[in-house]
């Protein structure tokens, strides 16, 4: 039952009401647009993002980082070993000098080949390095886009995208070099995805912390290790490791393929369903 | 019966929970934990990310990572809460279209019920995975010093979830509704809540028959265990400056692993008292070597970096209890809510401030979820005889001449109510007057809020205090305000039904409602997707583990060959298939994997 109101006796209550527009503060204004305190610009990103991805020259360096990074077809563009995950991962190291002897972080005495499967080696054009030299990088433009589309179109990514990601550079409107990267960086991710499983496999470290000080990672492959918990899938660790998902998928293939992780298979959550 | 959940929708974490036979429980999430953070983000690719995940990548993603948005629910984009949240927030507050805020994550534009609900229907979804059922209706908790609007937005966040918000309730009230479950109690309890991002103190009484009434609750919005944490980055940052000179700030991923070690640490050292914080290849020295981080953290040096957050919160009881004219030894229990009651420091402060040990009866994560369902479940069975009341949570008046606030309605009045006073013209020859109807709990009018006005006419020419005008409130059960002032005299009439306003329009939940069923329904596919690719998978790896003993066994015969052939086509196949994410094509070569997988079994099994 409502309350019975309390009504107060006549002349026992005298409030005084505002008068209409008397007596009322206004309402403060909103700020406008151009009165709003602006955001601060966004942080540049830094230079090794840059030398992942290929796109700015790195610092001088006589270890290469190759997996699907070729300087003879990309020029002048060689990743800086300090900023990639496995400066000494150069089993597939086109861009090693010959005479350079092997720096792996892990002390592998020799580099060993991927094994995926009971197949044997495989054979990921995106990954592998020629069998035969490449032929000397085109003068134009356009005719570099050409070659990294024929590359593409025979399924080696990693240098089409090379090739692509230097075209783009030069030409920032060209639609055509910017489907090409964005082409060969799909189909990277597709390829490099296949080889851990896929996004729903959940990583798993096989070193203990002890061990994995030894390895020689730099603080991005850092960053993939410390997001690898044992329950968080690939994919989960693609979300939350704030690099290209390119980037975090090559090195969590070097991780696998260096025996610093293994990748199970996915399981039910834990929240799952009861009944 | 039908199943009702208890959310506690959190600045922090949420938790949901549900009675079942009786039991008041908690529903974990899919990760096996029991609080899920309040977090939403939107990767670079456009996926969204909810709770834990959002969490882990909240720094290296965080212009689109939306953290405490619950500061922001219901708020008008003047509130001066507003205008400093889009001073400190890392993610972009702009205004909406009707004076509301709206947060900007990649390209598109979300109101902030849209991002509450993002976190509500992840928790219906974890119990609709826990119960195997759908679930629709739920009570929602808010801090009881909410008002009708950030209420109704609250409410607008569970409609878009597609949840049926049968009742909002305060959080002191579901904390002492679990703590007072199936007891009978009458006494005067404080719940002291030192959450994530904020901290509430709140006397309440329990009363004969099940009636909870807050009588002064207060508290910092801006005081949690965030700033505990922020506490121990500082030290870290501080300590490995003086180590290496450099500075850990510039770096966000190592940012994030520092904000990730700090919480990590901080809950550590409430059961032991020492902690190793490793973090290495934290970052690059400038000759690009992986430096690590490896300290030794104790819990006398982190209650020496946070004592006076400590002693914040303590003032703030003071503070309550001052205002609420009541003595400490009138407190007959204390509740501890919020994770950061676990750390023993602050419980030793509550015990010193109170004069008595805390309440150890309940979980302080779980308790408002808990307090929630209980309420949800006593709203459905009519055989519980609890009697829960819905209470005004802020004074209702008018603004009367001089700025002054004439209540009509008091705080904690129980609804539906209707209360009426008479006032007088302020002036000689008044001939209009204008009734602003306000809500809270200040003496000056302009510090309260403003729910809505109108402006009576025509009144008879005369002196001051001449005119007598009748105004009265009126609140039905559904929390609809009605007011309307009356000519005495004249009997002239006029009325306002004011409604509490989230900010968003009926067009606009509706359309926010079918954009969330849209997700939800790509997210189920997902999560078929997922089945289906497991089945496959399992089969998968049952033939491959076969393949060498099958190999062994048939492969000298041209039939063998061709059926190990088959065989590996079929798995390459389903595996593309898998990448593709193509769910209806690994379905159907589910059937082509059972038959190989019959088939080895068959061969393996064969004697030789």
């Amino acid at each position: 039952m409502p309350e019975t109101p309390p009504y107060p006796r006549k002349n026992t209550l005298r409030v005084g009401l505002v008068l209409e527009g008397g007596d009322i503060e206004p309402l403060e204004e909103a700020e406008s647009a151009e009165e709003r305190p602006t955001r601060p610009p966004p942080m540049p990103a830094p230079d090794y993002v840059a030398h992942a991805r290929g796109l700015t020259a790195p610092p001088p360096s006589p270890v290469g980082f190759a997996l699907d990074y070729d300087d003879d077809a990309s020029g002048p563009v060689t990743p800086s070993p300090s900023t990639l995950p496995f400066p000494g991962l150069d089993d597939y190291g086109a861009n090693r000098p010959k005479s350079e002897p092997s720096r792996s972080g892990f002390g592998l005495a020799q580099p060993r080949p991927p094994s995926f499967g009971p197949s044997g080696p495989a054979t990921f054009r995106g990954v592998e390095a020629p069998s035969t030299p490449p032929p000397p990088p085109p003068s134009t433009p356009w005719t570099r886009l050409r070659r990294a589309e024929e590359m593409l179109a025979v399924g080696d990514f990693g240098r089409a995208l090379v090739l692509a990601e230097q075209v783009r550079d030069e030409l920032p409107n060209d639609l055509a070099a910017e489907r090409c990267v964005e082409t060969c960086r799909s189909e990277l991710r597709a390829e490099y995805l296949a080889r851990l499983g896929d996004g729903a496999h959940v990583p798993r470290l096989l070193l203990s912390p002890r061990d994995q000080l030894a390895l020689g990672i730099d603080s991005r492959a850092g960053f993939v290790l410390a997001c690898i918990d044992g329950t968080s899938t690939v994919d989960d660790v693609l979300d939350v490791c704030g690099m290209s998902a390119l980037d975090a998928l090559r090195i969590l293939f070097d991780f696998r393929r260096e025996g610093v992780i293994e990748l199970d298979p996915p399981r039910r959550a834990l929240g799952g369903p009861r009944r | 019966m039908e199943r009702v959940i208890g959310i506690d929708l959190g600045t922090t974490n949420s938790c949901v929970a549900i009675v079942e036979e009786g039991v008041p429980t908690v529903i974990p999430n899919r990760g096996g934990y029991k609080t899920t953070p309040s977090m939403v983000a939107i990767t670079e690719a456009g996926k969204r990310l909810v709770g834990h995940i959002a969490k882990r990548q909240a720094i290296t993603n965080a212009e689109n990572t939306v953290y405490s948005a619950k500061r922001l629910i219901g708020r008008k984009w003047s509130s001066p809460q507003v205008r400093n949240a889009v001073l400190t927030a890392s993610y972009r507050i702009v205004e909406g279209p009707h004076q509301d805020v709206r947060v900007q994550l990649r390209d598109k534009t979300y109101s902030v019920p849209e991002i509450s609900a993002m976190i509500l229907q992840e928790m219906k979804l974890y119990a609709e995975d826990y119960l195997s059922e759908p679930v629709q209706k739920a009570v929602i908790t808010v801090p009881a010093y909410f008002n009708d609007n950030q209420r109704q937005a609250t409410k607008d966040a569970g409609h878009i979830a597609g949840l049926d918000v049968i009742r909002i309730i305060n959080e002191p009230t579901a904390a002492a509704l679990a703590y007072g479950y199936g007891k009978n109690l009458e006494k005067t309890i404080a719940v002291f809540d030192l959450g994530g991002g904020t901290f509430d103190i709140s006397i309440l009484e329990i009363g004969a028959g099940g009636v909870f009434k807050v009588i002064a609750t207060a508290g910092d919005t801006f005081l949690g265990g965030e700033d505990f944490d922020a506490r121990i980055i500082d030290w870290l940052v501080e300590g490995f400056k003086d180590q290496h000179g450099v500075d850990l700030r510039q770096d966000r991923m190592a940012l994030q692993r520092l904000k990730d070690a700090a919480e990590k640490a901080k809950c550590e050292l409430s059961g032991v008292t020492e902690t190793e914080i490793n973090l290495p290849f934290i970052i690059s020295s400038s000759r690009n070597e992986a430096l690590h981080l490896q300290r030794s953290f104790t819990r006398s040096t982190l209650e020496s970096l946070c004592e006076d957050l400590i002693e914040r919160c303590v003032e703030i009881c003071k503070q309550t209890l001052e205002d609420a004219h009541l003595d400490r030894d009138e407190v007959e229990d204390v509740i501890l809510v919020g994770g950061m009651t676990r750390m023993p420091r602050v419980q030793s402060a509550v015990a010193e401030f109170f004069g008595r040990e805390p309440s150890k009866n309940v979980h302080p994560d779980e308790v408002v979820a808990l307090g929630a369902a209980v309420q949800g479940a006593a709203l459905v069975d009519d055989s519980q005889h609890m009697i829960l009341l819905d209470v005004t949570p802020h004074a209702l008046g008018i603004m009367t001449f001089g700025s002054n606030f004439e209540v009509l309605i008091p705080q904690n009045t129980t609804v539906p109510t209707e209360r009426s006073k008479i006032f007088t013209t302020s002036r000689d020859n008044q001939t209009a007057v204008k009734i602003l109807v306000m809500q809270g709990e200040s003496e000056k009018a302009t510090d309260n809020e403003l729910l809505g006005e109108f402006i009576l006419t025509g009144l008879r020419r005369a002196a001051k205090g001449q005119v007598e005008i009748e105004v009265n409130f009126e609140i039905n059960s559904d929390g609809i305000v009605s007011v309307s002032a009356k000519d005495l005299e004249t009997g002239q009439h006029q009325s306002i039904q004011v409604t509490a306003a989230s900010g968003l329009t009926k067009e606009e939940v509706g359309q926010m409602m079918e954009d969330a069923k849209e997700y939800l329904v790509e997210r189920r596919s997902n999560d078929e997707f997922e089945g289906i690719r497991q089945e496959a998978e399992k089969l998968m790896a049952e033939i491959e583990r076969m393949f060498p003993q099958v190999e062994q066994i048939v492969a000298s015969s041209d039939f063998g060959r061709d059926a190990l052939g088959k065989a590996r086509g079929i798995v390459k196949k389903t595996r593309e298939l898998i990448v593709k994410k193509d769910a209806a094509a690994v379905k159907e070569q589910i059937e082509n994997l059972s038959r190989t997988h019959r088939m080895f079994k068959g061969v393996v099994s064969r004697p030789q």
